[in-house]
């Protein structure tokens, strides 16, 4: 496949997770929540998070209730069987712009805007890919943007398009994978102990080896 | 603890299974909880900043309300 | 010779099978520190579990507090 095939190569940034001990940025985290919420989610859904998820990682417990409770799911039926809405609550899934896929290719010239649950894993290049996507449209801003109206995040002054766009992507690499720093955690407990007992286990055999590797073969000649 | 006899050590420890598979346990559990106490605390000082815990302490100076912007 | 005994008098003591207050006087504590160090495996692989964290690991003394885990009601998934 050419380049022009298959996508330009996206280069690879410095993401302050990229490390093998490096967490995300939680506060990114957050700023990206806020990017898609006000960007994104006009045509994208991200059908796999619930809010509750979102709680100790970027928001609080109050925070999320909040955000949950601003919109509608639908709720069991009355007791005369009439259908009815409630409002959000902590155990509910994010709900997506459109109510079907055909709502969604009928906003969107018969595209389907992917759901963005898994997308960085779903895409070679990750979050370099995506970070190179959203800052590689030739206008000024990704299509379809509405920077917030003078509002701007803490502590970031103006909220330029790559910081919200590097913001976005770490949000979504979270969502995407949510059990990210503590599986570093555990991958680094596991790398000590691992290392530990094998270089016990070197040991161990040198010692048993001893008398096998310091022997001494004589070879007497019988006598004539 | 350095000045013991290895044979003091063999008989308080060594000498019956019972003690031994014991004390192989009870230091597990004992190494168990330093270890994971250890890793984690530099896990977190390598990561100081970026943790939720460290953001939620920023939250009340920022002040929350560019949250609620729908 | 007179009055001396021929066989030998023997008496057997209480038991099952082979479980008599020799033996088991042997084996109790043996049986003991089995069963200490039956309790400290069960520990190291409950370490993590909050029944045996709230029951036993708690209670002990200066490192009891490692096992205490306060969650901040913001921070609380509910």
């Amino acid at each position: 496949m050419t380049a022009a095939e298959h996508g330009l190569h996206p280069p690879q940034y410095n993401w302050s997770h990229n490390g093998m001990f490096d967490t995300f940025d939680h506060a990114s985290i957050r700023r990206g929540f806020q990017v898609y919420r006000e960007v994104c989610a006009a045509c994208h859904s991200l059908d796999r998070v619930a809010w509750r998820t979102l709680i100790a990682v970027s928001h609080t417990n109050s925070e999320v209730r909040a955000m949950a409770e601003e919109f509608e799911y639908d709720d069991e039926p009355d007791d005369q069987g009439n259908p009815r809405k409630r409002p959000g609550k902590l155990a509910d899934y994010i709900p997506g712009p459109y109510a079907n896929e055909q709502a969604a290719r009928a906003a969107n010239q018969g595209a389907l805007p992917p759901d963005l649950s898994l997308i960085v894993k779903a895409r070679h290049g990750a979050c370099d890919y995506i970070f190179s996507l959203l800052t590689g449209y030739p206008d000024e801003a990704p299509a379809g943007v509405v920077l917030p109206p003078g509002g701007n995040y803490n502590p970031y002054f103006p909220a330029t398009t790559s910081q919200m766009a590097k913001d976005v992507t770490t949000f979504l690499n979270w969502a995407a994978e949510p059990e990210h720093d503590e599986r570093k955690r555990l991958g680094l407990k596991a790398l000590i102990i691992v290392s530990g007992l094998y270089l016990v286990s070197v040991w161990v055999k040198k010692f048993k080896w001893t008398p096998v590797k310091h022997r001494k073969i004589t070879f007497t000649p019988p006598k004539k | 603890m350095l000045s013991e006899d290895y044979s003091t050590i063999y008989n308080l420890v060594f000498k019956r299974n019972s003690v031994f598979v014991g004390s192989v346990f009870a230091t597990a559990f004992a190494f168990q909880g330093f270890f994971d106490y250890g890793v984690t605390s530099w896990y977190e000082a390598h990561n100081k900043g970026k943790l939720w815990k460290d953001v939620k302490l920023k939250l009340g100076d920022a002040g929350e309300d560019e949250d609620d912007d729908e | 010779m007179s009055g001396y005994i021929k066989n030998v008098v023997s008496k057997t003591a209480p038991h099952v099978g082979q479980i008599n207050p020799t033996t088991v006087k042997k084996w109790t504590p043996i049986l003991g520190l089995w069963g200490g160090a039956a309790l400290f495996g069960v520990f190291t692989f409950t370490e993590h579990w909050p029944l045996f964290q709230q029951t036993f690991f708690q209670k002990i003394p200066y490192f009891g507090d490692y096992w205490v885990h306060t969650l901040d009601p913001e921070d609380s998934p509910q």
